[in-house]
Order: C-alpha cells, then sequence, then structure tokens
C-alpha cells in the first residue's frame, strides 16, 4: 500500500514538475501542485533574469495561489509569451521522458531529474512519442496511463487519438492543411455580410425582411445564433484566465458557429463550448510550448506545421467536429421513435419510474442505461439506493456524460481524463465506466445520506484525490480480466473504512467540500490567509518540541484505552486524519525522496490517534513541557470541546514539526515539498475545523441544556464560558474572522491555559485531571478576560451567543495589550486556585472522577458536570478582582 | 466653401439654441470589441457590423389612426434595429412605449400634436454621420428645401431628418442628405390627400448611409434603395 501511494503521489509531483516547466497557466489548477514546481524551477534560477527570479521567490510562500492568477494574466498576454513561460528551457529543462516508461516507474522519474539532471530536448520528446513504428499504441498507452500530463504534444495525441490525425505519418502535413483550408471555406460560407445582396430584388433582400431566403434574414438568425453562443462562452472556465480574453473567445464563438451551421439539425447545445474550451487550451499550451522551444532549435517541418499558433482555431475546429461526431447524439433532443413514444405516452406502464416515461432522448436512455445496468451490476445497493431516493440518472448523469465530466473535475484533471476517453477509443465508451467509477468513489456518502446530500454530492461531485485511480477504475469495471485490479485497492481501503465509520464524517466533509468552491485552485481566500497565519508563527518559532510531536513518540497503546463512550469520536477523528494522511502524505515522502527522516516523522501522526497530536501541540506550545511528565497527559481524556480545539492546535503543532525539519535540510526541494504538503494539510484541516465545529456545537448545547437545568448559582459565569467556547467554535466554522492579532492572543493564551493548567495538575493530584483543566482554565480566562474589560457583557449571558461573541470581540480590541490582559488574567486565575487545591486533594470525590476519567469515560453529560464542578471553585476568580 | 460656412453657421446657430447633441456611438451594442480585428489578425473577419436606424414619426395615434398597420408592424421585431430617429407627433406615451419595445435608443423630438414633451430639435451621432432631427413644423414654408437647407447649415449635420408633412422625401441637396420619412401610420393630413404609410431605415456604414424605403401602397409594402456618400 504504502508503495502505491507513493507512486501515485509521485507521479503527480512529476507531472506538476514537469508542467511548470512547460506553461505556468497549466500548472493552476491544482493549488498544491504548484507549489511543488520551484524546485525545478530553482534549477534554472541562475539561468532566468531577475524578474522572474522574482517570480520563483514567491512561489515558496502560501500566497502563491495569488500569485498564479497573476502569471495566469500574464501568461495570457500575447506580447508577454517569453516572460510567462516560467522555467521553459527548451534544451536543457525537460526530464527524461525515458523514465515514463512503465507506469510503475513513476516515483523514481522525481528523483533522477532531480539528481541526475538529466534533460532532454524538445525534439527528443517528439521522438519519443511518435517516431517509432508502433508509436499509436504507445501514446494510447501513455494517455490511459495518464501520462501525457507533462506532455508538450498532447494535442498532437489528441488528434491521432481524435483521428484527426491519420496513422501514417507522411500524411500528417498533407492531411493538417487539407483540415485546414477547409475550415476557412467553412468559416467564409458562413460569414453573412447582408450587404453584399446590393440592389437585387428589396423585397427579399431588405433589413428587416423575413423571407428565408434573405440574406439579411439569414444575418440577423446568425446574429441571434452567435449572441447563444457568446453568452455561455463568456462563461467558460471563469476561473481561469485565459479564457477571459477577448480573442480566445472569439476562437470559441467562430468554432461554435462554424459547427452549429454546418450541423443545423443540431445546431448549438448548451455545453458544446464545455467540450471545445479544453481542447483550444490545450492547443494554445502546445503552441505555447512550441514557440519557445522553436526560438531554441530549429523544428522539424511536421512540428511547424502541426504546431503552428496560427491555426488554432482550425485544428480546434477539426478536432472538436471528431469529437461531436461521438458526442453529438448525446446533444441532440430529438426523439427516438416518436411513434412508439406516443402510444407510450397513451398508455404508460404501470409503476414505471418517471425516468422511463418521458420521451427517450438518446443522452436520457444512456444515462438510464448507466445506472440500470451497469451500476447494476456492479453496486446493486448503490442501484438499489438511488432507485429508492428517485434519484433518476438524468438529474446528474446529463451534465456528466454531455460535458464528458467537464464540471466535474478540475481542468488539469479533467484533461488526464479525456486522455484516457480518447486514447481508449473514439467511441467514448469508457465515458460509460468513469460514470460508474465516479459513482463507486462516493458510493459510501451517497449510500448513507439523504436525498437532499445525495443530489447535492452528485451535483457538486467532491473533489477526487488521484483522478488516475478512478480510470484504472473504469478500465476494470469494464474488462476485470484485462485490466488489473485498480491500485485503487488502497482506496478500496479507504472506502472501507468509511463504510465502517466515517459515513457521518464523510457527509461532513462532503458538506464542507460542497460549501468551499469545489476546486483546490479555488479555495477560498480566507482559508489561504488562514493558513498562511497558521504557518507563519509556526515557521518563526520552530521550537525544539516540534520533533518530538512529529516524531510520534508518544505511547501507541493510548489509543486502546479509550472509553468506549468516546471511541467512535476518535475513530472517527482517526479516519479523517488517515485519510488525510494518507492522501497528503504522499507527497511529502515523495518529496522527502529518500530522506529516511521524512518516512519516520511523517507516518507518525498518521498513525496516532488525532488527540495525540493534539496532545503534542499542547505540549509544543506550552513552555512547561519539560516539567511535566510525559504519561499523565494520556491518562485523562480531554472533554470533547477541548479535544476538538486540541485537534485543531495539531495543526500547528505539525506545521511546526515540519517547519523543523525543513530548517534542517536546506535543500529547496524538499522545502517546497513541504509547503505543498502543508497547503494539502490546510485543505483538509478546513474540513476537518468545520467537522470539529460541528461537534463542538452538538456538545455546547448540550452542556448548555444541564446547566440551564441545573440553575447553578455560578451559572452566568459558566455559561459566558460557554460563550467564549462557541466563539472559538465559529472561528472553527469560519463564521467569524479570523486574523492575526486573534491568533496570537489565541496562542498566548492557549500558553497560558496549558500553563495554568499542567501546573494546577500537577499541583493538584498529580492523576492529571485534564478533563477539568483545560476547561476550567478556559472559562477562568474568559470569564477573568469579561470581568475586566466589560462587565456588561455578562449580563447579557443568556443573550443570543452570538451578541456576546461581537461584545466580547469589541472589548478585546477595545483592550490595547493582550499582554496586560493575560496578566490581570493571570492573578485572577492563579489566586482563586490556592484555596482550591487542597479541596481537590481531600474531596474522595474528585479524586474517583479523576480516576474515572483516566479511564476516558466521559460522556458529553459528564463533561457538563464535572465543568460545573470546576467551574464551582473557578468561578470565585472574577469575583475576587 | 458651403461646408465652412455651414460650420459657421452652426457656431454661432447651433450654440444660441442649445440643441442637444447625443453620441450614439457610445451606446451602440457592439459585437466584438474594435480591437479585437487587430489583434488577431491573422483570423478570418468573421461578423460583419450592421448598424440599422429606424427613421419614422407622425404616427398620430390615437387621433388620426388607430395604429401601425399590421404589415408594417410584422416588419418590425425587436433585435435588428439599434436605434431610432422619431420626427414627432408620436402623441401618446403608449406608442413611444412601443418603439422602445423595438430598440433601445430612441430619439424623438417633439412634434406640433406632442402630450409629451420633447426636445425641439436634436443632433444625433451614428458613425461618421451626424445626423439632426426636427419635426419640421417649425420650418417654413413647410419641408422647403432651402429653409430646410438653412436649417441644416445651423445644425451643422450631414443628414437632417425632418417630418410634418406625411409625405416621403429623400434627396441630396449640397452633398448634403435630407429625409422626410412620411408618416408611418398614413395619417391624414390637411395638405395630402392621398397618405401613404411609410419609414424609413437607415443602414449606416462607414462613409455610406444605404435607406430602405418602406411604404405601404395598396396594401404591399414597397422597399426602395437610396444610397448617400459621404465626401
Amino acid at each position: 500500500m504504502p508503495l502505491q501511494a507513493a507512486a501515485a503521489a509521485a507521479s503527480g509531483i512529476e507531472y506538476s514538475l514537469k508542467r511548470t516547466q512547460c506553461r505556468v497557466e497549466v500548472s493552476i489548477i491544482l493549488g498544491s501542485i504548484i507549489i511543488c514546481k520551484t524546485s525545478e524551477g530553482l534549477q534554472n534560477i541562475a539561468r532566468e533574469p531577475p524578474r522572474r527570479l522574482l517570480q520563483y521567490y514567491k512561489y515558496p510562500s502560501v500566497k502563491i495561489i495569488g500569485n498564479m492568477y497573476q502569471s495566469v494574466s500574464e501568461t495570457s498576454h500575447p506580447l508577454q509569451t517569453e516572460e510567462q513561460e516560467v522555467g521553459i528551457d527548451p534544451l536543457q529543462s525537460y526530464l527524461n521522458k525515458t523514465e515514463e516508461g512503465g507506469s510503475n516507474e513513476n516515483g523514481s522519474t522525481q528523483h533522477t531529474s532531480d539528481s541526475a539532471g538529466t534533460f532532454i530536448s524538445y525534439s527528443k520528446e517528439w521522438e519519443e512519442l511518435f517516431v517509432n513504428n508502433n508509436y499509436l499504441a504507445t501514446i494510447r498507452l501513455k494517455g490511459i496511463n495518464g501520462q501525457l500530463r507533462s506532455s508538450r504534444f498532447r494535442s498532437v495525441c489528441w488528434k491521432l487519438f481524435l483521428e484527426v490525425l491519420p496513422q501514417d505519418r507522411s500524411q500528417w502535413i498533407k492531411n493538417t492543411s487539407e483540415l485546414r483550408t477547409s475550415y476557412n471555406k467553412i468559416k467564409e460560407i458562413h460569414i453573412t455580410n447582408p450587404r453584399k445582396a446590393g440592389q437585387q430584388d428589396l423585397i427579399i433582400n431588405n433589413p428587416l425582411s423575413q423571407d428565408e431566403g434573405s440574406l439579411w434574414n439569414k444575418f440577423f438568425q446568425d446574429k441571434e445564433l452567435r449572441a447563444m453562443i457568446e453568452q455561455d462562452v463568456t462563461r467558460t472556465f471563469p476561473e481561469m484566465q485565459y479564457f477571459q480574453q477577448e480573442n480566445v473567445r472569439k476562437i470559441l464563438t467562430d468554432v461554435l458557429f462554424c459547427y452549429a451551421r454546418e450541423n443545423e439539425q443540431l445546431l448549438y447545445k448548451q455545453g458544446m463550448h464545455e467540450l471545445l474550451a479544453p481542447i483550444v487550451f490545450i492547443l494554445h499550451c502546445d503552441h505555447q510550448a512550441f514557440s519557445h522551444a522553436s526560438e531554441a532549435a530549429q523544428p522539424s517541418e511536421e512540428m511547424k506545421v502541426l504546431l503552428n499558433p496560427e491555426y488554432l482555431e482550425h485544428d480546434a475546429y477539426a478536432m472538436f467536429t471528431r469529437l461531436m461526431k461521438t458526442a453529438e447524439h448525446w446533444f441532440s433532443t430529438f426523439e427516438h421513435d416518436s411513434q412508439k413514444e406516443k402510444d407510450a405516452m397513451i398508455t404508460p406502464m404501470p409503476f414505471a419510474r418517471p425516468q422511463d416515461l418521458g420521451p427517450s432522448i438518446a443522452i436520457v436512455t444512456k444515462v438510464n442505461q448507466i445506472q440500470d445496468q451497469l451500476l447494476k451490476k456492479h453496486d446493486i445497493e448503490l442501484y438499489m439506493h438511488l432507485n429508492r431516493l428517485e434519484i433518476a440518472p438524468q438529474i446528474y448523469g446529463l451534465r456528466w456524460v454531455r460535458l464528458l465530466f467537464g464540471r466535474e473535475f478540475p481542468l488539469q484533471d479533467l484533461l488526464v481524463v479525456w486522455d484516457a476517453l480518447f486514447a481508449d477509443s473514439i467511441t467514448l465508451n469508457l465515458v460509460d465506466y468513469i460514470f460508474v467509477a465516479m459513482l463507486l468513489y462516493i458510493r459510501d456518502a451517497l449510500i448513507s445520506s439523504n436525498y437532499q446530500t445525495c443530489l447535492g454530492l452528485l451535483m457538486h461531485y467532491p473533489p477526487i484525490g488521484d483522478v488516475h485511480s478512478l480510470i484504472l477504475r473504469a478500465l476494470f469495471l469494464r474488462d476485470p480480466k484485462k485490466n488489473p485490479r485498480p491500485v485503487t485497492h488502497q482506496f478500496q481501503q479507504n472506502l472501507d473504512y468509511y463504510k465502517a465509520r466515517g459515513a457521518d464524517l464523510m457527509n461532513k466533509t462532503r458538506a464542507s467540500a460542497k460549501a468551499a468552491p469545489l476546486n483546490i485552485n479555488k479555495v477560498s481566500n480566507s482559508l489561504l490567509n488562514f493558513g498562511r497565519k497558521l504557518i507563519a508563527p509556526a515557521m518563526a518559532s520552530g521550537s525544539t518540541a516540534g520533533p518530538t510531536a512529529g516524531a510520534g513518540s508518544f505511547p501507541p497503546t493510548t489509543g486502546p484505552t479509550r472509553g468506549t463512550a468516546e471511541a467512535p469520536q476518535y475513530h472517527q477523528h482517526q479516519a479523517q486524519q488517515q485519510r488525510m494522511m494518507k492522501s497528503e502524505s504522499m507527497p511529502v515522502q515523495l518529496g522527502k525522496g529518500d530522506a529516511p527522516a521524512g518516512d519516520a516523522a511523517l507516518p507518525g501522526p498518521a498513525q496516532n490517534p488525532t488527540a495525540l497530536p493534539g496532545q503534542s501541540s499542547k505540549i509544543s506550545s506550552s513552555p512547561s513541557i519539560e516539567s511535566l511528565p510525559g504519561g499523565r497527559e494520556f491518562t485523562g481524556s480531554p472533554p470533547l470541546s477541548a479535544s476538538k480545539k486540541d485537534s485543531f492546535f495539531s495543526t500547528i503543532s505539525r506545521s511546526r514539526s515540519q517547519s523543523k525539519t525543513m530548517s534542517r535540510k536546506e535543500s529547496e526541494e524538499e522545502l517546497e515539498a513541504q509547503i505543498s504538503f502543508l497547503q494539502g494539510q490546510l485543505n483538509d484541516l478546513e474540513a476537518m475545523c468545520k467537522y470539529c465545529a460541528k461537534m463542538m456545537n452538538t456538545h455546547l448545547g448540550n452542556i448548555q441544556e444541564v446547566i440551564l437545568q441545573e440553575h447553578l448559582e455560578k451559572e452566568d459565569e459558566i455559561l459566558v464560558s460557554l460563550a467564549g467556547l462557541k466563539q472559538i467554535k465559529d472561528i472553527l466554522k469560519g463564521s467569524l474572522r479570523f486574523n492575526q492579532s486573534q491568533l496570537e492572543a489565541e496562542e498566548n493564551e492557549q500558553i497560558t491555559i496549558a500553563d495554568d493548567h499542567y501546573c494546577s495538575n500537577s499541583q493538584n493530584k498529580g492523576t492529571g485531571d485534564i478533563l477539568k483543566g483545560p476547561v476550567m482554565t478556559k472559562q477562568q480566562l474568559i470569564s477573568g478576560r469579561q470581568t475586566a474589560t466589560d462587565s456588561s457583557t455578562r449580563e447579557s449571558k443568556g443573550a443570543d451567543d452570538c451578541i456576546l461573541v461581537s461584545k466580547e470581540e469589541g472589548s478585546r480590541s477595545a483592550v490595547p495589550e493582550p499582554a496586560q490582559l493575560l496578566q490581570t488574567f493571570k492573578e485572577s486565575a492563579v489566586k482563586p486556585e490556592a484555596p482550591s487545591r487542597p479541596l481537590v486533594f481531600s474531596d474522595p470525590l474528585m479524586g474517583s472522577i479523576s480516576a474515572s476519567s483516566s479511564n476516558l469515560s466521559s460522556s458529553p453529560d459528564d463533561n457538563s458536570s464535572n465543568n460545573s464542578k470546576d467551574s464551582d471553585f473557578a468561578i470565585v476568580s472574577p469575583l475576587d478582582i | 466653401m458651403r461646408s465652412t460656412a455651414g460650420r459657421t453657421g452652426s457656431g454661432f446657430g447651433g450654440g444660441a439654441r442649445g440643441v442637444r447633441r447625443y453620441h450614439v456611438g457610445q451606446i451602440e451594442s457592439c459585437h466584438w470589441p474594435r480591437g479585437g480585428e487587430n489583434e488577431a489578425c491573422y483570423f478570418l473577419a468573421t461578423v460583419v457590423r450592421v448598424e440599422l436606424v429606424l427613421v419614422l414619426g407622425d404616427l398620430h395615434i390615437p387621433h388620426r389612426c388607430s395604429g401601425l398597420p399590421a404589415k408594417f408592424k410584422s416588419l418590425l421585431v425587436p433585435g435588428k434595429i439599434q436605434h431610432i430617429l422619431c420626427t414627432g407627433n408620436l402623441c401618446t406615451k403608449e406608442t413611444y412605449d412601443y418603439l422602445r419595445t423595438l430598440a433601445g435608443d430612441i430619439h424623438v423630438v417633439k412634434g406640433d400634436s406632442e402630450s409629451l414633451n420633447y426636445p425641439e430639435q436634436k443632433v444625433v451621432t451614428v458613425g461618421q454621420f451626424r445626423i439632426g432631427l426636427i419635426h419640421g413644423h417649425q420650418v417654413i414654408p413647410w419641408g422647403d428645401v432651402a429653409s430646410l437647407a438653412l436649417l441644416r447649415r445651423q445644425l451643422d449635420v450631414d443628414i437632417l431628418i425632418s417630418g410634418h408633412t406625411h409625405r416621403f422625401e429623400a434627396f441630396e441637396h449640397e452633398n448634403k442628405f435630407y429625409i422626410n420619412p412620411g408618416s408611418a401610420t398614413g395619417a391624414y393630413t390637411a395638405l395630402e390627400t392621398n397618405v401613404i404609410p411609410s419609414f424609413v431605415l437607415m443602414d449606416i456604414q462607414s462613409s455610406t448611409v444605404v435607406t430602405y424605403v418602406y411604404q405601404l401602397i395598396e396594401d404591399d409594402v414597397k422597399v426602395e434603395r437610396i444610397e448617400f456618400k459621404k465626401y
């Protein structure tokens, strides 16, 4: 399994590296991948003009995504072609393609490129791909294996797949020029100049004529059609700068227009633009690469003709028409056997499903067939589930098939899918199986969710980690005998994992994925900012505690000892974490390459239950770590809410450990790998935060309920503290803004909390009643701050916590120095604790609680009762001040 | 020589009368930005730009006519015409609203029996052409060429559009173009015995105006085409 994971990750990184060299804009798609690119770039820096150098230095920061878009806009500028092509060095900067030969060798590619520094020229890649007897079979294999990802001749490959180019290479030039001239003709035919009509027959040829034969009439019809096409074209890949350019839009419109005019029956249908856009994009990319390569070296005549940028539109048209030959019936809305349909409408079958009743449009038939036959065959459970929910396949499948999954994957992944689709066969029959594979990928989530969630999942397909696994699975589904069981069995395992425990969690992450934009490159700014802040302090304070935290130095036995009540929750955590690590740790392991430390350190947190890194984070952020006996940390389980917060903070510790290793190893390459890893982690963390926030919410609700029922005398303080926790929850959820100063303040608090908590712990009983510790101090902190800064806040404790939070916010910002605040708080917190200490020691009840808590049985109710007890002695503090 | 004289005339005449000037060029809905064609010069020019200006007036709805002839109405569909120049006497807001459905850019001047308030005269620029618009009852004698020429010089326009006579006219005079679209409804007027419903459509190209005249003669739409070139 790890081997496969490594291989998959390797291909990812290798891809990104090469991609970078070719063109910047290509790599914008996957945020994390982009960051990897720099390693190659850094090698080039020596040769780069200073401006490019600057660009490179931008990359290691997390700001990258912002810059990426900038660079895209730069790239797209027609006059800047030379500047934009970061890292294109036609002679040197290309990786050794031979490494790519076997699909399993992917992993080694990157290392070779880095260490040996073997480069191969542009033309060599050409030769690799096209100069041998059986080249077509080779590139087909490459296409299916996702190895065209970084190719600079993808467009040529696609042309071959789509049979735009004949297999006979000697015919290429002739064929291409023929197609181009034919397009010119087509285009000429379809330009209507109404003024050419002149004076002949004014009754027909006048601007207001509605005669069929009128040029004017045709002109206005064309205009209407164009307007319709343009409407869609302007919305094509709105996230990509390239498609915002006027001339690109013009190309898209013209091609679609010509196609529509050539196929009057079909005309233009919405969605066609989504098929055309990737074609135009890869043509453009290849042309860019070519123009760069041709600057230095003399390209062959073939290349010159095939990759002539002037004929982008012509080639796009040729490829598009070929593609549409297969896809057109998916767009047609003609009813087959309308007579038969009419009969069916009159006497509908009893118990017929709605999707069977409507007119049988080709596409609907197709998706129905996929669901009714293929899905039924491969996953009857999912099939039944979808049927039970009455989710007709055309609801989601129409778009999937029509756009060839264009809206379900980010563009880079989409191109890989298309590589496989086209390479497989021009009939695109792999579509059905990818369809099913996609359903299977989210099957557990689907099965465990209701109608609404299902629809959400299907309509906003969750981001997929490794598209290639999807393709492999599709191949396997189609022909289990010929194709090996996909490498995805690691993924399968993942699914089982979800099946067992994480279905609910899965929903959560999916939901969060839904809330957030689908593509990684569309990661919201807030997350980026958040990430930057999260990393920044970690970088700054790469503490010595870092490595210990990350290396998983804690006894792993603590996991199993956990109480049953809490176990599922932890497992969910664990599941999530593991999943996170599974997907995210791959690039890092790879990035680390041969470094043995990488292997040792990284899987550590993955295998330990989440709570452990959580605890460790506390340690690493706490100055009192050394004074703390390690074992005590794990005897008790922190209250749920605290653990969630911990897991949130664990990320800091992890990133800290990362930064530590980073500082040790000076190699830049690792640095980028680290960043990419962190980036990926951030993405997952966001999901985790959301989950934590939700759980926190429910448990806080429970606590609050209980407290309100109990009518404790110091209820106010508890409620105020709860409000504080709710604020944290909101920060986790992201609904509350989280900025740098807050983070610092928060961190400081965290330190203090830990401080007090550990001190009190060691002083208190030595058994480490962690359960109480954090909560108690937290309450003290918040209530202390409350009273110190804004006593009026407390009056509103019963009120909506939102108001409370906002007030607290205000009061916090009103305080000039957080240190001051902390000072006051500390005084307040420590003072009242002194009398409480003997109380705890002497109290047998408390002792038993601590004992029981070490056994880790803590339901939310336990928590709340504990909390209230804690607060009983803690609450004195604010009043004392 | 004449044109210079006209220009000086407009210097005081136009200013004193406070003629409103409109530049249509900015409002027009252009298909492709002009810059795009230069950038991608190796692409074929695909789109022909057409600007159609509908000229009509003296509808007198509902006082003298119930509405536009059905044949005209079927010809006039939205989406084709960019600008409408109306010589006035729409009489009601309903008619104005109808014209608004045909094109977004509409310019109306005040007629002699107008219920709404419009400016007395307007100067509109379409493409390279300055077009003067007036109802025509102010020009005495009505429809007189010399008087119209005087006004044209004052406004310093290439094309002068006037109405009021309910008789279609389009002629070139001193290298300038004069258009009277007649009455679109064929409304009654004291001066004409047999009013033919008519309107005019101008296809404005770079330096040429092709004028299509639509007349309803015995329930048939007749179209004429007149070309005017600017020197």
